[in-house]
């Protein structure tokens, strides 16, 4: 039974081409409101589970619901922008945004008006009358990011929605995701570069091989992936005693802080507390796995704990 | 429903209100129809008169009065049209008088032209006053041309000054072997003008007798240049409208644009509302051409050659033609990623394509043979052969035939378009190496 909550719901989805499976077995439900990162290396499946959702493709075997229903009903109600992007090139924004708008459901009238007001506040308003061939790259990524929220929709896919921007229209493009969400909208968006979704995403789902290997609340992923280490930086001139219930990493290279690999069943504060006593320090933390540790760890091999 | 009429809308738009269409489809047209009136009205050829004196070398005075018969100019002559003429004879007899009046015009004036006969000894002078304008020409006809046994016809040279019209040379060549031809009969006891009457080429009225005890009369116009000026018409227009369509799904596969457009529909809701919005762009192209024949129509009074039900019928034929021909060009565009990858494609596409035309002389020459009866059922020739038969059969073609052809046409054309959709459905994400046949087959199998 899928999550009446849920945005989205996949069932035990399998998608193969021929001889190759591109998802296998795939379950993933996406509570409603949340900003979830949808993260896997190349040929992973992303795109793949992405254009199901969207019904661009159907599933071999299983069940897929967007907003309680099929996405092929629901897509006035989702905004989608595709990892492959592109624009009709003889075409003005206009009439192109106003044709993307009327295949949502929208008036004329309320298409031209929503595509004045993105372009506004994506900082474009020059566009609208100007053939799409005569915008730069990162202006195109732009009109075509328009085009999937345009109608205001529930649920917005992003598939890579960074890549081609400049930090700034990436810091900006940021923003305006963050406020999307904030709005109340269900964002489910991938891409390669995990720190912008360390940064914007409250949930992440990785796969690789189209199968999941990961779907959980961010702090929760942090919590489960702590690798009990201690960085420490001493102050200059300090040497560390060893420490019990600890073993120690030297630095790699100069300037790298002390690693000390907490042993099981001893407590970290206490550990913390001896380095002070210990030595002179400049600093002492927990060191929080990133994304790219967790993510690294997972496709190369590693398992869940 | 709104999705769909909002891509036709679009298609439409993009591909008729572009410079293209409107220069290639209107205005190509339009001009072709502007200049040929313009050149028939002030473009006419400027034939200069035949001014002065015509030396005759040795002319009897039988050859100079076929001479004078022959160059004088010819009197006017008015053709009505009989009120029992049908429809297609009055056109053809129409064509007929209009080839003439063009032949006369470009005749020249001869009302100035005089004949004087002179002795062979003067021809050098002759030739001296051609050179300075003095003569226009002189004719010198061979001893023995002008006997009833002529060796070879016999033969006659024409004098005349380098800068002579071709007009001018025309005329009097003619003018002088039809003298020469006068001047025999004369001298044999006949009269050139019974001559000419005798043999006279009657013209002769084809009736068949139709199976069912009533007569149709056949005339090359609706026997032969109707069925094949409406099928090469339809071909024309079928294949130019769903080039449009393959290039537009090109493009929107080259650009990538075409998950944008599949995430707010269905590819069988994008492939619908293209294959609508092209055929808006075929019917107008269409229109063009019918409205110009239904003018030429009205003005020969030739309305009645085609009949309201096969003008139905026709319809229905075109419709069908053109959606094979749509199923056909998207299936082959959303397999490819560019134009050239699509002429890999296109070339077996075409042979096929070709085909209707090449039957034509087949159909026409026997609309009820077993070519013809055969090829009405094979897609995607069917809508073709069958507008060619039922324009060009004798008498209509049995309805049930007829009617079988229309549903097997439709259940035919709604399995290619089905075909299609299953194609575009995988073909349009798909990108790199352009499939196999056998792969579009598997295509057209996957979920």
């Amino acid at each position: 039974m899928s999550d009446p909550a849920a945005t989205i719901s996949i069932q035990s989805v399998t998608k193969c081409f021929g001889e190759i499976t591109a998802v296998r077995d795939l379950d993933l439900t996406v509570p409603q409101g949340s900003l979830i990162g949808f993260l896997g290396p190349n040929g992973a499946g992303k795109s793949t589970t992405i254009r199901m959702i969207m019904s661009i493709i159907y599933a071999d075997e299983g069940c897929i619901e967007v907003l309680g229903r099929s996405a092929l009903d629901a897509k006035d109600r989702i905004g989608y922008l595709p990892e492959e992007r592109g624009l009709y090139r003889r075409m003005r924004v206009r009439a192109f945004l106003r044709y993307i708008g009327r295949l949502k459901g929208m008036s004329r009238g309320a298409a031209d008006a929503s595509a004045a007001r993105w372009l506004e506040r994506l900082e474009l308003p020059e566009a609208l009358p100007r053939r799409c061939e005569e915008l730069s790259k990162g202006q195109q990524q732009k009109i075509q990011f328009v085009a999937a929220v345009l109608h205001e929709p529930d649920l917005i896919v992003l598939d890579e929605p960074f890549s081609g921007l400049d930090p700034v229209n990436a810091a900006l493009l940021s923003r305006v995701i963050r406020e999307l969400h904030d709005e109340g909208r269900t964002i489910v968006f991938s891409t390669h570069v995990l720190h912008q979704a360390e940064q914007l995403c409250d949930r992440i789902f990785l796969i690789d091989r189209g199968v999941k290997l990961l779907d959980d609340d961010i702090d929760d992923i942090r919590t489960r992936f702590r690798e009990r280490i201690i960085n420490v930086e001493l102050a200059a001139g300090a040497t560390l005693p060893p420490i019990p219930g600890t073993r120690v990493n030297e630095p790699k290279e100069n300037g790298d802080p002390l690693e000390l690999h907490v042993d099981d069943g001893v407590d970290e504060q206490s550990v913390i507390r001896s380095v002070v006593e210990a030595a002179p320090v400049r600093s002492v933390s927990l060191r929080e796995p990133s994304l790219d540790d967790i993510f690294t760890h997972l496709v190369t091999g590693g398992h869940v704990p | 429903m709104n999705r769909l009429l909002t891509v036709a809308g679009r298609e439409f738009r993009h591909t008729v209100l572009t410079k293209a269409f409107f220069i290639g489809s209107v205005v190509v047209p339009v001009v072709i129809v502007l200049v040929s009136i313009g050149a028939e009205m002030f473009l006419k050829p400027n034939i200069p008169p035949m001014k002065g004196p015509l030396a005759v070398i040795d002319g009897g005075p039988s050859l100079m009065v076929a001479l004078e018969e022959n160059l004088s100019p010819p009197s006017p002559k008015t053709t009505s049209a009989s009120g029992s003429q049908r429809p297609e004879e009055a056109l053809e007899a129409a064509l007929v008088e209009a080839n003439k009046q063009a032949e006369a015009e470009k005749r020249p004036d001869t009302t100035q032209l005089t004949l004087e006969t002179r002795p062979a000894s003067e021809l050098d002078a002759i030739k001296e006053g051609i050179r300075d304008g003095s003569w226009v020409g002189a004719i010198e006809v061979a001893s023995g041309s002008l006997e009833s046994k002529a060796p070879q016809g016999g033969s006659a040279i024409i004098w005349l000054a380098p800068e002579a019209a071709t007009s001018h040379v025309d005329l009097l060549t003619k003018s002088t072997r039809q003298a020469v031809v006068d001047a025999r009969l004369r001298g044999m006891g006949m009269s050139p003008e019974m001559v000419r009457a005798a043999v006279d080429r009657p013209s002769i009225e084809t009736i068949r007798i139709g199976s069912e005890g009533g007569e149709q009369s056949e005339s090359k116009l609706t026997r032969y240049l109707v069925p094949i000026a409406f099928m090469a018409l339809m071909w024309i227009v079928t294949l130019t409208g769903g080039n449009y369509l393959l290039m537009s799904t090109i493009e929107e596969k080259s650009t990538r644009v075409i998950e944008v457009l599949l995430s707010a529909t269905s590819p069988t809701g994008l492939l619908a509302g293209k294959i609508l919005g092209f055929a808006g762009v075929s019917a107008v192209m269409l229109a063009m051409y019918l409205i110009v024949a239904v003018v030429m129509m009205v003005l020969f009074a030739a309305l009645d050659i085609v009949s309201i039900g096969d003008v139905l019928l026709g319809g229905s034929f075109f419709m069908i033609a053109y959606l094979m021909m749509a199923a056909i060009m998207a299936g082959i565009g959303s397999a490819v990623s560019d134009i050239t990858e699509a002429q890999s494609l296109m070339g077996p596409a075409m042979l096929v394509l070709m085909l209707p035309l090449l039957l034509i002389p087949v159909v026409t020459e026997d609309p009820n043979g077993t070519v013809a009866a055969v090829a009405s059922f094979i897609p995607p020739l069917s809508p073709y052969v069958m507008v060619l038969r039922i324009a060009a059969a004798p008498e209509p073609l049995p309805l049930l035939e007829v009617l079988l052809a229309l549903v097997w046409a439709i259940v035919c054309a709604g399995g290619m378009i089905w075909a299609a959709g299953r194609i575009f459905r995988v073909g349009v994400l798909m990108q790199g190496k352009p499939p196999s046949p056998l792969e579009l087959l598997r295509w057209v199998r996957y979920r």
